[in-house]
Parts: structure tokens; sequence; C-alpha cells
């Protein structure tokens, strides 16, 4: 234990002057005056509906056009040539040109040409279902509601990105941190010091994974009070924060004990960053999980964060990536400490 | 209290030995030089010691505890000094001191007290990466002191130092010695070694030439000579003769007999010359 | 000229050697290899049902046309599907013998309804052929244009990186003073190191266009498009060299770089047109929308022209502002 704070000083004294915790902080201010002031509030991340009105009897389109009027990420304009401008511009957008025939309404859907199939298989179905709006309703369907109701779309843009901030910024910084720690430690030879004394390695990998702990902690309660505010789920943010930086320090632990010099191992550092980055891509449209992203164990990491950070429907993925995290750490910690001992034999 | 026997090292797992069949006993309270040219096998030998490299093949006990099985805390009782200075540069002389103080679970030094008796105390709260060479090194020599050592470790503690300074380490080293402390020096600079070393053995290409206190060493290979400088026919000469060989020496006493000698030296081998004579190579 | 030679032979050897260069080399190329498996599955991103199997065969194939479907024999698994993180909608019998949708509760809008309708239509709801469909000839997603340029930036950003990490083994092993008493030119050094900066981008970027089989965009615009964006990372790549005192620094800095070209990017791509002025002072954010718009095949010359000018002038503003500390970092 004793040896255990002897590091712990050592290790937080180092990243001071290393800069580590003003980086931290001048990261965090930026990442929130960023979020705060420079991201809308309003930002549709969904595709948007271009429309527009060709020669309609109103009393006929009045319930449709009442439905898209209603909806922010439709758009009213006036021609089908200006739907065409804008969705050149704008290849997030789908336009529909409404008008009628033979006293029926019908919708031309101009779409972007690289949609799918089903993607426009529903898209017809649901002006089709529009159309008829009164027979759906009819309907005797049950709903069964798992979990409470919750709309992640009411949610301002820019608090709702706040997740994805604290699974990129405290836990991938860390990241890298640490490999600059051990390979600047690596650079002083100062593990072999170390080695002749009756310190053990677990204990000095310990110690820098704690560091990075308690880096990311700041880091996320910084951006998360900030933005957000006070009413989240501390205990859960915490716990997750502790599980995605223990998972993260530990891999970067591994990967510079195969290394002799960061340069050598950077690229490694970025590519990995980057296939950790990569299930952000599901975070906005959530109907996206090929089994190819959701392994990737940040992909649980975002949404138990997001789980924390809007408290609301699904707690389960908290508590399963917390376990899932911590036990990647634990089998990454025991290869980097055995991966260690053999590194050190190599010179 | 350190006790090698047959010991092998190979770094590429074959027969490609760095350190082949070295065995040899240090007992307690004794300084043993480790001498040999740089790529000998020295630090390989000491590394296995230290632990640092594993043990291939062969027996190594310190303290009458075989390392393969020996406990960390083995550790509390030996102290090593690198020749590379690994000191943590963001940390200051005294930080780096307490630090690895506090690794210790034995009574420690008080890392001040040590500064002051390597010449550091000035630039004790100073970055170490503010250091020339010469203070890293002295810095790293004071390390290993820090836990009271009984075996001590040293890795060419004087390189690169001024002869004050040399003189001050050989000093620690022997009031050390003195208080019961075991050194298991390796060096190639022969004089250190004369001066400080009770018993050295000789090291090339992984092998141990020759093992025995300095002055046997002497005494064994070294050829007694003299050199004389005396008139001759009106003008000064100056002649090497050994003592041993019959030649020289019926020379010698009719040079002596001639009563025109200036100066007269008896000159020692130096361990160099005896190095290099048992193993024919130079120490570099 | 001989000796800006053997600079840029020195750099590329020492590169290899380290086999950095080999892997920064690469990595784009792997990226691309894996955006080239990325993008058609985003691509056919539809909605997810899971369905419960003794609804039968008829109800999965009408599923089927509007989603991907996994079918599950047992309610309780069913539901737990449901329940994981993604939104997939589960359909199963109702309890008076119709059908039931079982939601989790946070789905995305458009996802809650569709299953409904779905279901109305297997009921025998009227189906009237009211809806027609057209597109604009957009034949290259969004995703996979971001990602094309996204990759080709990345290529260059890295060759940027080579540039400073040259510069900093340079100083490290202090050669960099043993050329300065040589007569080479300070100029001469510094274009030595620029060509790999300049020569490895324009390889890169047309592996990358091949790889994702864009071969029909404009690749003449793509060559000046990449030069002007090289021109920003051989910026970058000195600054970090004469910034950092050593590799540590280097990385840190490598790190504060990143920060500035994502948020770039990702403004770029993401932020509303009235936004966007904000980023106009960036190079990267020229780069980005110069390289999004010749992928996606609406790029002109006199529009390329454009954003070049823009590059040129940031890059130089940045290299006089910066042109004292490059000078001395070099000496």
């Amino acid at each position: 234990m004793r040896r255990l704070l002897g590091l712990l000083s050592k290790d937080f004294t180092v990243a001071y002057r290393n800069y580590f915790f003003l980086i931290v902080f001048v990261v965090a201010a930026l990442l929130i005056a960023a979020t705060v002031f420079l991201v809308p509030e309003q930002l549709s991340t969904g595709t948007g509906i271009l429309y527009t009105l060709d020669e309609v009897d109103s009393s006929l389109a009045k319930p449709v056009i009442a439905l898209f009027e209603g909806h922010k990420e439709y758009k009213r304009l006036d021609s089908k040539e200006a739907i065409v401008e804008q969705m050149k511009k704008n290849k997030n957008t789908v336009g529909i040109v409404i008008y009628e025939e033979q006293e029926q309404l019908r919708f031309e859907v101009i779409m972007q040409g690289f949609e799918n199939e089903r993607s426009k298989n529903a898209m017809a179905l649901t002006l089709e279902s529009l159309a008829n709006i009164g027979q759906l309703q009819a309907e005797s369907i049950e709903t069964v509601l798992l979990d409470k109701d919750m709309d992640y779309g009411k949610i301002a843009f820019n608090k709702s990105i706040v997740p994805l901030l604290l699974l990129n910024e405290p836990i991938m910084l860390g990241f890298i941190f640490l490999a600059t720690l051990i390979f600047m430690e690596r650079e002083e030879d100062t593990i072999k010091a170390y080695m002749v004394t009756p310190g053990r390695i677990k204990e000095y990998l310990l110690s820098k994974i704690i560091l990075m702990m308690v880096l990311s902690l700041i880091s996320t309660i910084l951006i998360t009070v900030f933005t957000v505010g006070i009413d989240v789920n501390w205990l859960m943010l915490i716990a997750i924060t502790i599980a995605g930086s223990w998972f993260s320090s530990c891999m970067a632990m591994l990967l510079g004990s195969f290394f002799d010099s960061i340069s050598k191992a950077m690229i490694w550092i970025l590519g990995i960053s980057l296939v950790l980055s990569v299930p952000m891509a599901a975070y906005f449209v959530p109907s996206f999980s090929p089994a190819y992203l959701t392994v990737i164990p940040t992909y649980d990491l975002m949404f138990a964060l997001r789980e924390a950070v809007f408290p609301g429907t699904n707690p389960a993925v908290m508590y399963r990536s917390i376990l899932i995290l911590a036990a990647l750490g634990a089998i990454m910690y025991a290869m980097s400490v055995l991966s260690y001992k053999r590194s050190l034999a190599r010179d | 209290m350190i006790r090698v026997k047959n010991l092998y090292h190979s770094y590429t797992n074959d027969s490609n030995y760095a350190v082949k069949d070295v065995s040899f006993e240090i007992s307690k309270g004794e300084i043993f030089g480790f001498l040999g040219p740089s790529g000998a096998g020295k630090s390989t030998t000491q590394k296995i010691l230290i632990g640092l490299l594993q043990l291939q093949r062969g027996e190594v006990s310190i303290d009458g505890k075989d390392i393969r099985n020996a406990n960390r805390k083995l550790f509390n009782s030996i102290g090593v000094s690198f020749e590379r200075a690994n000191v943590y540069k963001k940390l200051t002389g005294i930080e780096n001191l307490s630090f690895f103080a506090q690794m210790f679970s034995v009574p420690t030094e008080d890392p001040l007290k040590l500064l002051k008796m390597v010449g550091l105390q000035d630039a004790a709260s100073k970055k170490a990466s503010s250091y020339s060479k010469g203070m890293l090194q002295r810095l790293v020599f004071a390390r290993s002191m820090i836990n009271n050592p009984s075996i001590w470790f040293l890795d060419e503690p004087t390189s690169g130092l001024d002869p004050t300074t040399t003189s001050v380490i050989k000093d620690i080293i022997r009031n050390r010695q003195k208080q019961g402390a075991t050194v298991f020096l390796t060096t190639h600079n022969m004089h250190i070694a004369e001066e400080l070393c009770d018993r050295v053995a000789f090291i090339t290409n992984g092998e141990i030439s020759a093992i025995d206190s300095p002055r046997s060493l002497k005494l064994k290979y070294g050829e007694k000579r003299v050199i004389v400088e005396h008139i001759e026919a009106g003008e000064l000469t100056k002649e090497e003769l050994s003592l041993t060989e019959e030649a020289n020496k019926e020379r010698l006493s009719s040079i002596i007999s001639a009563g025109k000698i200036e100066t007269m030296h008896t000159q020692e081998a130096s361990l160099e010359d005896i190095f290099i004579k048992l193993t024919g190579k130079e120490l570099k | 000229m001989m000796r800006l030679i053997a600079i840029f032979k020195r750099d590329l050897k020492s590169s290899f050697r380290e086999f950095l260069a080999v892997y920064i080399i690469v990595a784009p190329i792997l990226f691309a290899i894996g955006l080239r498996f990325f993008i058609p599955s985003v691509e056919a991103i539809s909605y997810q049902f899971a369905i419960e199997e003794s609804l039968g065969n008829e109800v999965v194939q009408e599923f089927k046309k509007y989603g991907s479907v996994e079918t599950y024999n047992d309610l309780d698994k069913l539901k737990s599907r449901v329940n994981k993180v993604d939104d997939i909608i589960g359909i199963t019998k109702g309890s008076a013998g119709g059908y039931a949708v079982v939601l989790e509760g946070n789905e995305a809008g458009g996802s809650r309804y569709i299953a409904h309708q779905i279901i109305n239509r297997l009921q025998g709801g009227e189906r009237k052929e009211i809806v027609t469909f057209s597109d604009i000839g957009a034949r290259i997603s969004t995703v996979a244009i971001y990602g094309t340029s996204s990759v080709i930036l990345m290529a260059i950003i890295l060759c940027g990186i080579v540039i400073g990490l040259n510069i900093i083994e340079e100083k490290e092993s202090r050669t960099i003073s043993a050329l300065g008493v040589t007569p080479m030119h300070r100029l001469e050094f510094i274009l030595g190191k620029s060509l790999v900066g300049f020569s490895l981008p324009i390889i890169e970027a047309f592996i990358i266009v091949w790889i994702l089989n864009m071969t029909n965009i404009n690749l003449m615009m793509i060559l000046v498009m990449t030069v002007a964006s090289s021109l920003i990372a051989i910026i970058f790549g000195f600054l970090i060299g004469v910034l950092s005192s050593n590799q540590i620094s280097g990385i840190a800095n490598m790190k504060f770089l990143m920060l500035f070209v994502s948020a770039s990017f990702i403004g770029a791509v993401a932020l509303p047109q009235t936004y966007q002025r904000f980023l106009y002072w960036s190079p990267i954010y020229w780069s980005t929308i110069g390289l999004n718009s010749i992928v996606a095949n609406t790029a002109t010359w006199p529009l390329i022209g454009q954003y070049t000018m823009w590059i040129l002038g940031l890059t130089i503003l940045i290299f006089f502002i910066f042109r004292k500390k490059i000078s001395t970092g070099l000496s």
C-alpha cells in the first residue's frame, strides 16, 4: 500500500509536470465552449423531407399537411425545381411532391438515387397509410412497451452529443496519455531501477491506471456539469467512466509493451483509436447495428454513457458495459504484466 | 553471499551464448570486481544476478537463496547502481530518491544525506532533466544506497566522473565495505578495480579466464622488471631488464657494479597488462 | 538540387527502416479497404424487426420488404432482443388473436409506427398505388463521399506527421546541427523534407480512390486538391517538428492537431449552411468541402480554384505567422 501510494505520488507529479492536467482542463474547456456556443441546439440527424403541393384540393390534403407541418424534419418548398436544387446541396434529404388525380391524393417521391429498396418500400407504405389515415387507427393492434417512453429526439442536439464527447475525450485521451507516459519511462529506462526494488509490475501498472481514471473523471465531470448539468445518474456515470478508463488504459498498456518507441506504436495507437470510434456511427442511427459494430466494446460503452447522462430506458446496458469492460480490462492487464516481464528481458 | 555455478545465457535461445559456464563465489564483505571489455558478458551476468534477465541454465544463489524461487523481498537487501542514468527526468533529485525510498519495506536512508555524500545537495530540488551527465551518474549511485543494501551491485560507478568525485565515490564504497556490505563491481577501468577490489574476475567472450586478488594475479603473471638509467661510455642509456631471466640478471649486476647508475625503478605489471596477456584483448 | 534529393532519400530510408512509413502508407489503404466493406452495410440501413416464428412465413416475408428480420421462437428471447440498445421492433401474437408490437420505448420517431402500418397491410388493408418514385441521379451515398474524403485527408495528414517525426528524430540525434555546418541552404532542407509530404499523398489518394471504386470522378481535380491540401499537412509537420523537443511532446502536439483536423472535418460535414462561415479560417475546412464535392461529382473547376486559393492563402498566412519559429527551430 505504501508502495502504491509512492507510485501514485510519483505518477501524479510526472503527469502534472508534463501538463497532463492542464491539457485535460483546456480540452474540456474547448469542448464545453464548442458544445454550448457553437453546436446548434436544433440539428436534424435523420433524413430531411422537402415537400411541395402541386394543384391539390386543400380539403383532401389537409390532414397530411397538418402532419407534415408538425414535424421539424419536414420543410415545405414552392416547387419541384426548388426541391431538386435543395436536394443536390444536401444529400441527406428526400423530396415529395403532393398532387391530386381523380380525387385521390398522390405522391411523387424524389429520391437521391442511392437509397435501398427497403427504404423506398417503407416510404411508400408510410405515405399510403397517411393517405388513408382513418383506416390505420381503426385497427386493433396491441402495443407492448417494455420500458418507459423516452424520445431521444426531444433532447437538444448539442446536449445529445455529450455522451459522444464523454466517450471520445476522457476515455480515448487516456489512451494517448498513458502511451505517452509509458514510452517516456521506457526512454528513461527507469523501470529497470524499479524492478530491482521489492516493487511489483502489477503495482507499477496499476498506479498509472489510477492516474488515468482520475484524469478521465475530471474530464467527464467537467464536461457533463457544464453542458448537461447536474441532473444525471452520477453513480453510474462515474462507474462507467472508471470502467471505460480501466479498459482503455489496460489496452494502451498492453500495446505499449510491444514497442520500444512511441513513433513505432503511434500508428497502432491511431488505428485502434479509430476502430474504437467506429461505433459512433450508430449513435444517431440506432437501427444500424451490424455484428461487427456491436462487438466493439465502445458500442455498449457509448449507449451506457447515454443512459447515465440521460437516464431513461435501458439500465441493463450500463451494467453489461461495466462488466464487459472490467473483464476485458482485467484480461489485458494480466497480459500486460506478463508482456512487461518479457520485454524487460528483451534488451 | 553470492554463488554462481555453471551459468549460461543465450539471448537467442540457442547455443550462441553470451555467457558461457561462468562460476564464482563472493563472500560477505568482499568487493568483487568483474572486469572485461564491453560486450564481454559483464552486464548479462549482472542482469541475471539482479533478476532483470531470466536465469536460463546454471545456479545462482544470493544470501543462500536460489534466485529461481526468490521472493521480491530479497531486493530489500540489494542495491543497484546502473551504468545508464535511469532516473525520472521530470522529478527532482530528492524526489527521485524519496520515491525509491517508498518502494522498500525496510528502514531507508535520508535522501538529503545521500545527496550530500555525493555532492548533489545544491541540486537536490532541481529537476533531473537539468543535471549534467556526471550529476546523473552520482544520483544513480546515491539512489543505490537508499535501502542500506548489504549486497551492492555497481555498474561502472565512476565512468565520466572527474578525479575528485571519483575518489569521493571510492571512499564511499570502501566505507560501506567496512560496514559489512558485499560489493559486485562491474567495470572496464582497471585502476578502480586494482584499488578497490579484494578479488577480480576477468571475463571475455562470455567466459571467465581468471579469478584472484589483484596482488596474486600480478605475482603470478606479472614479470618483475627494472628500468635503469646509467652512464655507459660517457652517454646516458636507458635499459629495461627482467628480474627473472638469467641473462638480464647478470646484466643488471654488471651495471650495478659499474656504479654509474642515475635512476633505477622496479616496474610492476599493471592489471591491464595482465588482462591483455591472459586474454589477448584490450580493455575498451 | 543534389542535396535536396539527398535529404529526401535520407527521410525515406529512415522512415522505412523504422517501418513507420510502411505503416503510415499502409494505414489509409487498410482504412479504405475497411470502408469498402462498411459503406454497403450503412447504405443498406433499414428498419429491424424481431418476429415470433409462430406468426408464419408469410408475415416474415412481408416484413422483409421493409427491413431486416430476425425470428425468435420464444417470447422472452424476443423481448430481451428488443431490449438491447439498438432499435429493433418486436412483433408477436396479441392476446386477442391479432398482432402485438413490442417496443422498448426509446425508438426513434419513424420506427414506432412502421410496424403498425405493415400489420395493417397484412390484415388486408386496402392498397392503392398512389406513390411513384424518381431520383436525381446521385449514385454515391453520403457515407461513401465523407468516407472517401476523410481517408484521403487522413493519408495527407499522416504524411505531414512523418515530416514532423523525421525532424524530431534529426533534432534528437543532433544531425540537424551537423547539417547546419554544411553548405546546405535552409530552403533546400525545407524542400527536401517536404518532398515526402508531396509525393506520398498523391500516390495514396489514387490508390484510395481506386480501392473505393470511385474511378469515374475527376482525377485531375483530386490531384489538385491533394497537392493543395498537402501544403497544410507539410506546414503542420514542420510546426510539430520545430515545436516539439522530443517524440513525446511531438505526440502531444499531434493530439491537438488531430482535434483541429477532426473538428474542421466534422464541422464542414455536419453544420448547417448558416454556421459554416465559422469554419472559413481553417484550411482543412476548404480541403474537406473540396474533396467532398469532387467525390460527389458536383465540383467545377472554378469552385476547385476558389477552394485552392483559400487553402493557399491560409497556409501562407500560417507560414508567415510561424516563419520565425520554423527558421529558428531548424537551426
